[in-house]
């Protein structure tokens, strides 16, 4: 996937102290995934399945097309069509018993050259937020919040008092 | 030309004075981003920010302070110089939020390349801040390559 101006790539990476298998498990079981990401899912990822993502807190929501998984190496999907449809995937490297470097891609993104770029850098941004989320919720069993404090601003009218945050 | 740069934001749940101090003192940054500096942020130093875990060695020129408010520096780690702003804003008593600006680089391949660099490592550095800050854990640990050599040791 060449990073060029008409085509750029978001990539985050992201070592997590932790095995493979409970790194790939924390995307792939929503009732993982949604203590660090979003808030509800339709179902787990299968391979063929389609599922929808609510980040109930922005009252967002998208369809995930589920195009590969391989058991502890690779997610593939393809989301926020038909509309914007772009890929994500995602790799586990395992690093000894313990570790697993993870590293996540989003391509495919269309319009103008700026709106593709503007796109990448936020998607970049988006997914650095995810593994960084990930990492602590795996290693410290912390909930970092970080997308619920993304955009305080945009949170839907009563949440914040729904969900105490300070 | 057209040009691109970066920005990132995100709420902490600590007073704007606790943020601040985690950002200039390098005894506090040195919990969560860099190994070590050779000095605090102030108006008009020059400083270095080691990163030991990545082997780097960084120069800042530390441009503006304005107390729990702005820090405003210029560096070169996208391998041109850009100049990085952080603006806290109080949320209340006990939150702030965060954000930061890099700017800028031209509407290139290359200059798209740096900012998509310069999006995950400032997204990162407001992670690793607010685990810091709010939960006292250091969530740069294990990144060296060191550390992956050790993997599982």
């Amino acid at each position: 996937m060449p990073n060029t101006l008409d085509a750029p790539v978001a990539t985050a990476q992201m070592l997590i102290r932790k095995p493979v298998a409970q790194v790939f498990e924390a995307l792939v079981n929503p009732a993982i995934t949604s203590h660090f990401w979003f808030s509800k899912s339709s179902g787990p990822l299968e391979v063929g399945k389609q599922v929808r993502w609510d980040w109930e807190m922005y009252g967002h929501h998208t369809t995930v097309d589920v195009k590969a998984i391989e058991d502890n190496k690779r997610i593939l999907i393809e989301w926020n069509g038909p509309e914007k449809p772009s890929f994500v995937e995602w790799t586990f490297e395992p690093k000894g018993k313990d570790q697993t470097f993870v590293t996540v891609r989003n391509w495919g993104f269309t319009g103008e050259a700026n709106e593709v770029v503007s796109e990448a850098i936020n998607s970049t941004g988006g997914f650095s937020f995810v593994l960084a989320a990930l990492k602590a919720y795996l290693e410290h069993g912390i909930e970092l919040n970080l997308v619920l404090d993304h955009a305080p601003d945009s949170l839907v009218q009563g949440w914040a008092s729904r969900h105490a945050v300070a | 030309m057209e040009e691109v740069e970066v920005n990132v934001q995100d709420r902490i749940l600590r007073p704007v004075s606790e943020v601040f101090a985690a950002i200039i003192d390098p005894a506090k940054m040195s919990g969560y981003f860099i190994s070590r500096a050779t000095g605090p942020m102030k108006q008009g130093a020059e400083i270095e920010w080691n990163f030991d875990d990545v082997g780097a060695r960084l120069s800042v020129e530390v441009k503006t302070i304005e107390e729990n408010r702005l820090i405003m520096f210029d560096w070169s780690a996208s391998g041109t110089k850009a100049r990085v702003t952080m603006r806290l804003e109080p949320r209340g008593n006990n939150a702030t939020l965060v954000t930061i600006n890099e700017a800028s680089w031209p509407m290139d391949a290359a200059g798209v390349e740096r900012a998509l660099e310069q999006t995950a490592g400032w997204t990162d550095f407001l992670c690793c801040l607010k685990a810091f800050v709010q939960h006292g854990i250091n969530l740069r640990l294990g990144r060296g390559k060191e550390d992956h050599q050790t993997a599982g040791a």
